[in-house]
Order: structure tokens, then C-alpha cells, then sequence
């Protein structure tokens, strides 16, 4: 993340996890504590922090935290209605994703623009489908990035019938990967 | 396996970078630029700004970001590069507005807050803090250029932006008439009213504690109008914990008729915060009981001192000076998840029909509410010439109509459409009113609310 160094992209996606957790650490004293990251991250943020106090409480440490310190209560009470929407406001996990696959794209599309890679079919992107090499690097290398409860077997079975799909972009699947599972 | 792929592509990103032309992809406009306000923790200052979104892959801002990084006279954090308008229908630009500061909230591996975009999606927000008078009304354009002199466009916003409201000085003057008026000698009339409203959120923009000032006023053609008044008051507040939410304001209110003739000094403190609470998971989260949240404590302290007073017959004459100090706990979000095994209702039911997520709340056939506190009056003598003190309280007990569903086809009144958004609240309150010089009231109450 430093000026003109780009990060790692599957360190970016560990980062958004470390402050997913931090965002479950800042909901002092609920029972988010008690849930685990994909119940949380799916948790709708008024049932979790009911009250203006806890919304402030939450704030203060979660900019704490990870630095959003434009955080406001509106935006746990009313603009964002889970904690995963709200961490992809400032931290938007479809872009690491994007990233990586990009990295790992034909070389001919790895030479573009990004709005390029974003329009391209995932068969152009990943020859081979789910089953080819490029595609099983991909998943190999999310599964070590991801939080474990948030990459299930269901979850990559869903995301493998989705590359395998025909017609599927990448604009499609960024944001399914992106919705944790 | 390539970790770090964007050496190889940045060479082919820099050849396309800073093209002139504005960026537009297929993306809703409304989610790249949203209109905000916030508050600083612990100067507690309001902020209003436009936020820029920049860091979600495939949208416009984050390809002209993308490019633009390679400049090395770019800079996001500039606010040279950035310009907000208002605009008419057809985007033309009545008034630039000033951009008092760029905040970029992120922070890089190490932890520092961001100076620079990194152009892969950090800071995903910028925000454009404005430092110029805007109404609910304005209509409002965000532009990204690659150069100072602000040639050469890298995005434009659609011009639909609004604010729902803002930090800035607030002022309103309404005319009114009044007939029929209420004098103070008890007679009436018709009269002529100017209310007028002032309000200043953050007197001092880079201050480190939040100062404001506010008017409430309200003017008569008649200076016996009962109802003429102003209030003014200027103070400060800031959290006194820069990592634990708790902050405490103090401010000085002068207030009384528009002839002072009724006229008294109100001095404010107060403070508020929230007790640390996981420590209390053990004993306060199981099958017995289940309280996830702290109760609430506050303080309030108020110092009046009455320098005209207007006697009448609605208004006797009260002592010169009064002193009150008021602390309070509130609790809620209590329950007793054991009823639920007593009962053989829905819930148990549906409860044994799959084990619950980890972390998820058990459900509720029995909570309640806690509401505590006392007016502490130093000045004020009981009869027994001892320092008045006034406990007051009450306590709900709530039943979740659900817990009625096993009698449905006798109360289907109570129990008919979704019985898990109402319930039924039994309070008892012993209630002490300090506008009503600290009458005390005991009573019962039922209802049945809505829940949010």
C-alpha cells in the first residue's frame, strides 16, 4: 500500500480479513465477539450495535483500528446494512480479487487496460475452465488468502460451476467471489 | 505462482497513462461520489465533504486514478487536482466551492495514514472537505483533473449530488402572525412574531475541541408577548478518551423575554460513555440471563442562576439560584432465554429444528429494561433543612407477542399478522419531573409496541 508500490494482491485480501476481524473487535462488549467471520460479516449491523451509543463506541475503535476515519454513524444506521458492505466502502474486496486474477490472466490480457480485464470472459481470461491449471493457481491461492470459514467447499463449487459457465465475465464473478461463502 | 504481477503490467499501464480525455465506464455515477458529514473523534469537529470512491476495480475513478499515479506531479492529496461545483440543470457551473482539505482515510502496511494513492485501490475514499456555504438545494459536480491549471479532465461526475445537510452556519428568520396572543398581564392580542434561528456546529475549523455557538429566538411586535424569547448558547465538547468513546461538552446558555425582564445564566456539563463489557460474557450471556450490551451511564450537571424574574400567576417566583446534578444509568436489551424452555411454544420449536450460528441471539419470551437515576439539588432545602435528593426509576418487562402463538385461534387479534414484531411492555416508572419543579409520579403501564 505504499505510494506507488502496489501491494501484494493476496495481501490485500489477508488485510481486508485482518479488518473484518478488527471491525468484529471493535463491537465491544456484543456477541459479534461470539460469531464466527462469515456470520459476522453477513450480520446486519443495527441488529449487532442497536444503539446510537454502541455506533459511536464501535467507531472508535474500529478507526482505531484500520484508519477509516471518516466513519460516521449513518453509515452503520442507515447507509450500509451488513459489516462486509461496510468494510468494502473503504476497502472494496473485489478489487485485490481483481487483481489477482489479473495476474494470473493470459498473458495478452495482462498487457491492458483493467476496464479491458473487467469486460473479458473468464473463458478468454482462464482457458481450460475450472479445471485448468491457471484457474486452479487462482483457487489455490484465494484459499490461502481468504479466511477459511469465509472460503467453504460450497462456496468454491459455487465459484467453479460459475467459470465453467458459458458467456460468464469477469465483472460476474469478481463480486461473487467477493461475497464470501 | 506470480504474488506480485503489477511490475509486469505497469509497463504497460505508464505508456497509457495520462490520457487527456475524461474516463467514462458503465458505472452508476451515484455510487463514485457520495455527500458526507462526519465527526472527528475526540475533537468531536463536523466535517462535510464529498467522498470520492477511487478503489473498486472496473469503475471510472479507479481507472483514471489508475493512470494518473504515474504522473509524479499528480498528487491525490493536492486539492489542486480536484474541483467541486454547483451546477444548473444543464451542468453549467453558478459557484466553485472551496476544498479546505483532502483526508485520505487509510492507512499503509506500517500504519501511517496515507499521503498518496497507490493506484490499486488505497485509499479507496478520498474526501473533498469543503470549506464554502452549501444548501440542501445545490446541485453539485466533482471533477478529477490531471494537471493544476485544471485543463485536462480525468472524470466528471453527473452533477445529480446533493447534501441532506451540512456543518455549516445555519441561519433562519420566519415572520409570523399571532392572533389572539397571550399577554403577560393576562389580556390578549393580536401580535406579530419573527422567529429566528441561528447555528454555528464548529466556530473554529481546525480546532482540536469542538466549539459552537446556536440561537433560538423569538421576537413580538408586543414586549408583553407571554411567549417572546431568546436562548444563547456557546460552548465545547471532545472526547476526553481518544481510543474509548466518552465525551463531555460544557456550555453557558443566557436565556429569557425579549425585555429581560425574565432573564437567567444556565451553565451545562456533561459526559457520557459506555463501560467495558466483554469481560461480563460469562456471567452475563447464558442460559439464565443475556445481556450483550452495557448499560448506559450519563452526567448531567446544570448550574441556573436567575437574574430578572417575570412573576406571575402561571409563573411563581422560583429561588435565585438552583444547582442540579444528574447521573443516570440506562440498560436494555436484557432477556432471560431459560422462559423459552418453559414455555412449549413456537420458538422452542423452531429452535430444535437446526442448532443456531455460533454468536447468534437466543431468542427472546422475556426481557426488560432498566432505567435509573436522581436529581441531586444541593440548593434546594427539604423541610427538614437537609440537601434535596430525588431517586427516580422504573422497569419494563417485555413479552414478545410470539410467545402468544400457542393460543392463535383464541387471540387471533393480538397474535395475527408477524407476532415477532410486536410486543407487549409492562412498565412501572417512579418518576420525578424537573420541569414540574420535581413533582414525583408512580404509575403502571401496558402496551403493546412495534418494533423497529
Amino acid at each position: 500500500m505504499s505510494n506507488l508500490s502496489p501491494a501484494d494482491p493476496l495481501d490485500d485480501i489477508k488485510a481486508w480479513f485482518v479488518h473484518l476481524r478488527a471491525f468484529r473487535s471493535a463491537c465491544v462488549g456484543t456477541n459479534a465477539m461470539d460469531m464466527n467471520l462469515l456470520t459476522f460479516a453477513n450480520a446486519a449491523i443495527t441488529s449487532v450495535l442497536p444503539t446510537s451509543a454502541e455506533q459511536n463506541n464501535f467507531i472508535v475503535s474500529a478507526v482505531d483500528a484500520t484508519g477509516y476515519n471518516d466513519m460516521a454513524v449513518s453509515d452503520l444506521s442507515t447507509t450500509y446494512k451488513t459489516f462486509e458492505a461496510l468494510l468494502d466502502h473503504w476497502n472494496p474486496l473485489i478489487t485485490p480479487i481483481a487483481l489477482y486474477l489479473w495476474s494470473l490472466s493470459v498473458p495478452s490480457l495482462q498487457g491492458g487496460a483493467s476496464a479491458d480485464f473487467w469486460k473479458a470472459l473468464i473463458s478468454t481470461a482462464f482457458p481450460g475452465g475450472s479445471k485448468g491449471v491457471a484457474w486452479t493457481g487462482v483457487m489455490n491461492g484465494l484459499a490461502s488468502a481468504f479466511a477459511p470459514e469465509c472460503f467453504t467447499a460450497a462456496f468454491q463449487t459455487k465459484v467453479n460451476a460459475a467459470v465453467d459457465a458459458a458467456g460468464t465475465k469477469i465483472s460476474d464473478l469478481v463480486p461473487q467471489i467477493a461475497g464470501l461463502g | 505462482m506470480n504474488l506480485n504481477p503489477l511490475g509486469k503490467s505497469f509497463k504497460t499501464v505508464i505508456t497509457l497513462a495520462l490520457i487527456g480525455a475524461p474516463i467514462h465506464l458503465a458505472v452508476g455515477q451515484d455510487q463514485l461520489v457520495s455527500a458526507k458529514t462526519y465527526v472527528q473523534y475526540p475533537s468531536l469537529t463536523p466535517v462535510t465533504a464529498v467522498a470520492l470512491n477511487i478503489g473498486q476495480f472496473g469503475t471510472a475513478t479507479y481507472s483514471a486514478v489508475e493512470t494518473a499515479v504515474h504522473d509524479s506531479n499528480w498528487s491525490c492529496a493536492s486539492p489542486d487536482f480536484f474541483k467541486v461545483a454547483v451546477v444548473d440543470k444543464n451542468l453549467k457551473i453558478t459557484r466553485t466551492l472551496e476544498i479546505r482539505a483532502i483526508n485520505l482515510p487509510d492507512r499503509d502496511k506500517n500504519g501511517r495514514p496515507l499521503t498518496q494513492c497507490d493506484g490499486s485501490g488505497h485509499p479507496a475514499v478520498i474526501d473533498l472537505i469543503l470549506g464554502s456555504q452549501i444548501s440542501t438545494s445545490d446541485q453539485i459536480q466533482v471533477f478529477m483533473y490531471v494537471d493544476k491549471a485544471q485543463t485536462k479532465q480525468l472524470f466528471a461526475s453527473d452533477g445529480k449530488l446533493s447534501f441532506t445537510a451540512t456543518s455549516f452556519p445555519s441561519f433562519t428568520a420566519t415572520p409570523q402572525a399571532a392572533p389572539g396572543e397571550s399577554l403577560n398581564n393576562g389580556a390578549k392580542r393580536d401580535v406579530g412574531q419573527l422567529s429566528v434561528a441561528f447555528a454555528d456546529q464548529n466556530l473554529f475549523g481546525n480546532s482540536s475541541v469542538n466549539i459552537y455557538a446556536k440561537s433560538t429566538d423569538l421576537f413580538s411586535t408586543d414586549a408583553e408577548d407571554a411567549k417572546s424569547a431568546f436562548a444563547v448558547t456557546g460552548g465545547f465538547q471532545r472526547g476526553l478518551f481518544s481510543r474509548w468513546y466518552s465525551t463531555y461538552h460544557l456550555d453557558e446558555t443566557i436565556q429569557g423575554n425579549q425585555t429581560a425582564s425574565n432573564l437567567s445564566a444556565v451553565t451545562s456539563l456533561g459526559f457520557n460513555t459506555l463501560p467495558p463489557w466483554h469481560w461480563t460474557d460469562g456471567a452475563l450471556n447464558n442460559a439464565f440471563i443475556y445481556a450483550p450490551l452495557p448499560f448506559e451511564p450519563t452526567i448531567a450537571a446544570q448550574y441556573t442562576h436567575r437574574i430578572n424574574q417575570l412573576v406571575t400567576k402561571k409563573s411563581p417566583l422560583l429561588s435565585e439560584d438552583d444547582f442540579t446534578l444528574n447521573p443516570a444509568v440506562s440498560w436494555s436489551n436484557i432477556s432471560f432465554p431459560f422462559v423459552c424452555k418453559l414455555f412449549n411454544h413456537q420458538k422452542k420449536t423452531d429452535a430444535a429444528k437446526s442448532k443456531p450460528a455460533p454468536g447468534t441471539p437466543p431468542p427472546v419470551c422475556l426481557g426488560t429494561e432498566l432505567d435509573l437515576g436522581l436529581w441531586y439539588l444541593p440548593l434546594d432545602l427539604t423541610t427538614s433543612q437537609n440537601q434535596r435528593v430525588d431517586g427516580f426509576g422504573d422497569i419494563s418487562i417485555l413479552v414478545p407477542l410470539s410467545d402468544f402463538s400457542f393460543a392463535s385461534t383464541a387471540l387471533t387479534y393480538v397474535t395475527k399478522g408477524d407476532p415477532a414484531k410486536f410486543q407487549v411492555r409492562i412498565k412501572y416508572a417512579d418518576t420525578v419531573n424537573a420541569a414540574n419543579n420535581y413533582a414525583r409520579t408512580k404509575q403502571w403501564t401496558f402496551g403493546i409496541e412495534a418494533l423497529k
